[in-house]
């Protein structure tokens, strides 16, 4: 079938990127893939097979990221040790001397399983950052590992225009350049090539002073020249990405491959858990219960607070109350069980019916934007908005508790040492998901069974659980793609078709910014009672 | 200064009005926030003005097409405070209603303002300045146009004092201007020795062995220690005063430590030679740690020291952002009647703020030099054809100590059109052989 639908003739970039080498001992690997594939036929099975195989691949860096850190040795040497050979020699590093027609088909299978994982995790945010961050990893993993002449060469096929800093120069600052240049092990090397930026270029080691800086250009030696182009890489690939998802919404392709693609990236970055899809017969009276049982420990945290003290902060109703609806609560009832708590708070009826009731339909779609939140994964809950002060109980234990905190926390739970101690290891070396995936199996006596090693959301946490605790409670509901919504069908695109950008569907790539404004405006209508506001005009005004 | 009136603000609505009609410098104003955009091409009627009316009214999203009605906004207005925003992707007129108006160009602003520094002050606090806390405005001019011209190639950057207890830093390059939030965020970031801590912890400033030997933070450490070493060691007396001896020692942390260096420059006369006491013992200290994992936290903490209490402090929500307003120079400080005006940067040392010509004291040196130049048409019987009384043949401001501050405003000007019209030059340069070439 048609994937890619661009027929003209390849322009000479095209055809390097393709496969045609430029110069015999300047092969390159790795590809910033500015050109789609060639236009080609291929079977839906084979579309299924290469995506596969590059989600392996994608998986094994995600999982040396959580193992160890990233570019240390170890790093490396888990890779190198996980991938599988074939897989090794076509997407990190061909072995010498292998045959043009090999290297060439390669090149084929590379770029046409990344377009294919594009379109396959163009579908939502938390896929969209999932595939971003590790296709960087590979670029930057297959950058590092390229030979100077090599990156000459990828460099000018990108139309990157970065020349290594001429040797009088370089000679001329060399001094300098030892001194400001940070680098973590040793010091700098004679042969170390340092390349002249615009600062804006390095930002990242600008910001951090970690290389030198003269009348606007910064001096970047070739290790950290490599993060320049990755982050290049990134912001081109997010940009390429927020594009593709618009197409897709629009397009009217989707009765063979939408359900593969939903398949594959279901299946690796875990479920969006909107809610609905299980029925766990969730009611406001057997909370208590299955907090104990089966709530991971940050809802929990958030539960026993909301119990005791009757009110929770506005990102912990956000997190908690999206966590509730993805477990099954519904809106009618998550409303009761907020304005009966809130009530014994001193919140009268009026100020919960002004503010917070809105807050939970907001939350459910049925106000406002009427948009379906899905509840935050633990990469979000963890890398975003931290907790701040002692009233706020949202965020990830394992993360945002003190040590103290969590020790005691475990305890109460009737943890013992030994099992406390495994946990905060990982939590304090930064293995947020890994110290909750191990409380997991402390509190449960058994392995998690999923595809995904560890804990990624605390709705899967709550699933896996429930699983385990009672079978029989879990039922499906019907699946969620006979719930999205009806595609658009007037206009047909074509990938690169520029019109079909100025006719897209609104954007719902600021959901969140939009969520949290309208929230913020009822926060503000709220503390209106509870405090005196500040009378300051508001305005950005320096005086 | 003897002859300088006093600042009287009941006066102030009436003096605006003439400051407004006879001082106010429209012409290079315009020329500036134009930036060389044809007369045609509405690219100053896209830039935001916010006028700050009697008791805190704000009139903001103000934009005028031209000079002319500028000059009449304001005139009409009489505004106690003119702030300017950024230029927007479409006009905007009293309100922004239309969300898809955002702000696409801004001049990288910075803030730096005494109240900031006030847990490291000896002598005045909040609003208040004087002439020993002053020079660390000095400094901190020094360190920022030191960074903004050699490490980042700025070169058309005005310094304004605030007309209080501050100054403002314009910065007016083309790549300024059109520099993105991350951008901007980095240029800050770059500047900072003083991180704010963790979760509430106070901000201090930490300095690796790396950062001392990276060649901007060098070059600003020099210029701190001297500092430190003149204004506070010797001019303020740090080491003498009970307060200045409390704060310096509490940043020792090590409560063993600091008992020990307490009791050995109590007896010790003389501030210098209570600090070079303090130098050799926080040396040895430092060097006893040396062999320790964490030496890392204690190995430059005498540098660490210096920056806590002179190094500039940013008021980074003004620089991040494009939408920030900044108040403009030549406007009128309300509270103190001072004008903003420019700083020569290369003579900062010598910029004293209390000489800064309040707005009364403008009106009185107009009037002054009228009564001892009396016009010339004036004493004739009026034959001549229509001379504009309003229009004499010298600017009211050159009769006046605004005189000064206005020449460094139109060197910058001066300065921003050579630029582009170099620019310009290049773009034309560029564009025809291009032609030919193929």
């Amino acid at each position: 079938m048609e994937v890619f639908g661009s027929a003209q003739k390849p322009t000479r970039r095209q055809a390097i990127y393709a496969g045609k080498k430029e110069e015999t001992e300047d092969i390159f690997t790795v590809n910033f893939f500015l050109d789609p594939p060639y236009f080609e036929d291929i079977t839906l099975q084979d579309f299924e097979t290469y995506a596969l195989e590059r989600l392996k691949v994608l998986r094994i860096f995600e999982n040396a990221a959580f193992k160890t850190t990233r570019g240390s040795p170890e790093y490396h040497d888990l890779i190198l040790k996980e991938l599988p050979k074939e897989m090794r020699y076509r997407y990190v590093r061909p072995l010498n001397g292998t045959a043009e027609d090999v290297i060439l088909e390669n090149r084929r299978l590379d770029v046409l399983s990344h377009f294919i994982l594009r379109m396959v995790f163009s579908r939502n945010e938390e896929q969209k950052r999932w595939f971003i961050q590790q296709e960087v990893d590979l670029f930057r993993y297959r950058l590092s590992g390229e030979t100077a002449g090599s990156v000459g060469a990828f460099f000018r096929v990108s139309n990157f225009n970065y020349t290594p800093l001429p040797d009088e120069e370089f000679r001329n600052i060399r001094p300098i350049l030892e001194k400001s240049t940070f680098f973590k092990h040793g010091q700098i090397s004679v042969d170390t090539e340092f390349y002249k930026l615009d600062f804006l270029e390095a930002l990242a080691m600008v910001k951090k002073r970690h290389v030198f800086l003269s009348m606007g250009y910064a001096y970047v030696p070739r290790r950290l020249l490599v993060e320049v182009v990755a982050d290049r890489f990134r912001d081109y690939l997010g940009l390429e990405i927020a594009r593709l998802s618009k197409i897709i919404l629009e397009s009217q392709e989707d009765t063979r491959l939408l359900p593969v693609m939903a398949k594959l990236a279901v299946g690796y970055t875990g479920k969006d858990y909107s809610g609905g899809e299980l029925d766990f017969g969730i009611t406001p009276e057997n909370l208590d219960q299955l907090s104990t049982e089966s709530f991971p420990l940050c809802a929990r945290n958030m539960h026993e607070h909301m119990r005791k003290d009757h009110h929770l902060k506005h990102e912990a109703r956000l997190q908690f109350g999206l966590f509730l609806k993805g477990i099954g609560l519904s809106c009618d009832d998550a409303v009761r069980l907020f304005r009966q708590e809130f009530s014994k708070h001193g919140i009268s009826e009026k100020q919960f019916n002004q503010g917070y009731k809105y807050n939970v339909e907001h939350q459910y779609g049925r106000v406002g934007r009427r948009v379906n939140y899905a509840p935050p994964s633990c990469t979000k809950i963890i890398t975003t908005k931290p907790p701040n002060g002692p009233l706020e109980h949202h965020g990830c234990p394992f993360k945002h508790f003190t040590g103290s905190l969590l020790e005691q926390r475990l305890k109460t739970y009737g943890l013992p040492p030994k099992d406390m101690d495994a946990i905060k290891e990982l939590a304090q070396k930064g293995h947020f998901q890994g110290a909750c995936t191990k409380y997991f199996e402390f509190t449960h006596r058994k392995k998690l069974t999923t595809v995904v090693d560890q804990i990624q959301h605390p709705n899967q946490y709550f699933e896996e659980s429930r699983r385990l605790i009672d079978p029989d409670s879990v039922k499906d509901r019907p699946p969620i793609f006979s719930r999205r919504r009806p595609v658009l069908n007037a206009i047909k695109t074509e990938p690169g078709n520029s019109q079909a950008f100025s006719q897209a569907p609104p954007d719902m790539s600021d959901m969140d910014t939009d969520f949290h404004m309208t929230d913020a405006e009822m926060e503000e209508a709220m503390r209106a009672h509870e405090m005196e506001v500040d009378p300051s005009p508001g305005d950005n005004v320096a005086v | 200064m003897s002859l300088k009136a006093p600042f009287n603000p009941d006066e102030l609505p009436h003096h605006l009005s003439v400051y407004y009609r006879r001082f106010f410098p429209y012409s290079l104003f315009h020329r500036w926030l134009n930036y060389g955009h044809s007369d045609t091409g509405h690219f100053f009627a896209l830039r935001e003005f916010c006028f700050t009316l009697k008791d805190d009214v704000y009139l903001r999203y103000k934009s005028f097409e031209t000079q002319k009605e500028l000059e009449k906004g304001i005139q009409e207005y009489c505004p106690h405070k003119i702030d300017i925003g950024p230029v927007y992707s479409a006009r905007i007129k009293d309100v922004k209603l239309n969300p898809l108006i955002v702000p696409v160009e801004r001049e990288l602003i910075f803030d730096i303002d005494m109240t900031d520094y006030d847990e490291v002050r000896l002598c005045c606090s909040s609003a208040n300045i004087c002439s020993k806390c002053w020079p660390l405005m000095t400094l901190a001019i020094k360190v920022i146009h030191r960074v903004l011209t050699e490490d980042f190639g700025f070169q058309n950057i005005l310094w304004v004092y605030s007309g209080r207890r501050g100054i403002h830093c314009w910065i007016a390059d083309k790549k300024a201007r059109n520099l993105k939030s991350p951008a901007r965020h980095a240029i800050i970031e770059y500047l900072t020795l003083i991180k704010a801590g963790l979760q509430g912890k106070e901000r201090r400033a930490v300095l690796s062995n790396f950062d001392l030997e990276y060649q901007a933070v060098s070059k600003s450490l020099h210029l701190v220690r001297n500092h430190f070493l003149k204004n506070l060691v010797r001019d303020q007396g740090l080491m003498e005063s009970e307060k200045g001896l409390a704060k310096v020692l509490a940043m020792l942390e090590d409560q063993e430590l600091i008992a020990k260096v307490r009791a050995a420059i109590e007896p010790i006369s003389g501030s210098e030679r209570r600090w070079d006491k303090l130098t050799d013992m926080v040396g040895d200290y430092v060097a006893s740690k040396k062999r320790n994992q964490d030496s890392w936290k204690t190995s430059n903490m005498l540098d660490e020291l210096q920056v806590m209490f002179c190094y500039p402090r940013l008021d980074i929500n003004v620089s991040h952002g494009l939408n920030h307003l900044l108040k403009s120079p030549f406007s009128v400080h309300p509270k103190t009647g001072r004008v903003c005006v420019p700083i020569n940067p290369d003579q900062a040392d010598q910029f004293d703020p209390f000489a800064v010509p309040t707005i009364d004291q403008l009106l009185e040196e107009m009037s002054d030099y009228d009564k001892a130049h009396p016009p010339l048409s004036a004493t004739g019987t009026g034959d001549e054809p229509t001379t504009v009384p309003t229009k004499p043949p010298i600017p009211d401001w050159k009769k006046t100590s605004l005189k000064e501050g206005i020449t460094i405003f139109e060197t910058f000007v001066r300065k921003l059109e050579i630029n582009w019209k170099r620019e310009k030059a290049k773009e034309n340069i560029k564009t025809e052989p291009v032609d030919t070439d193929f």
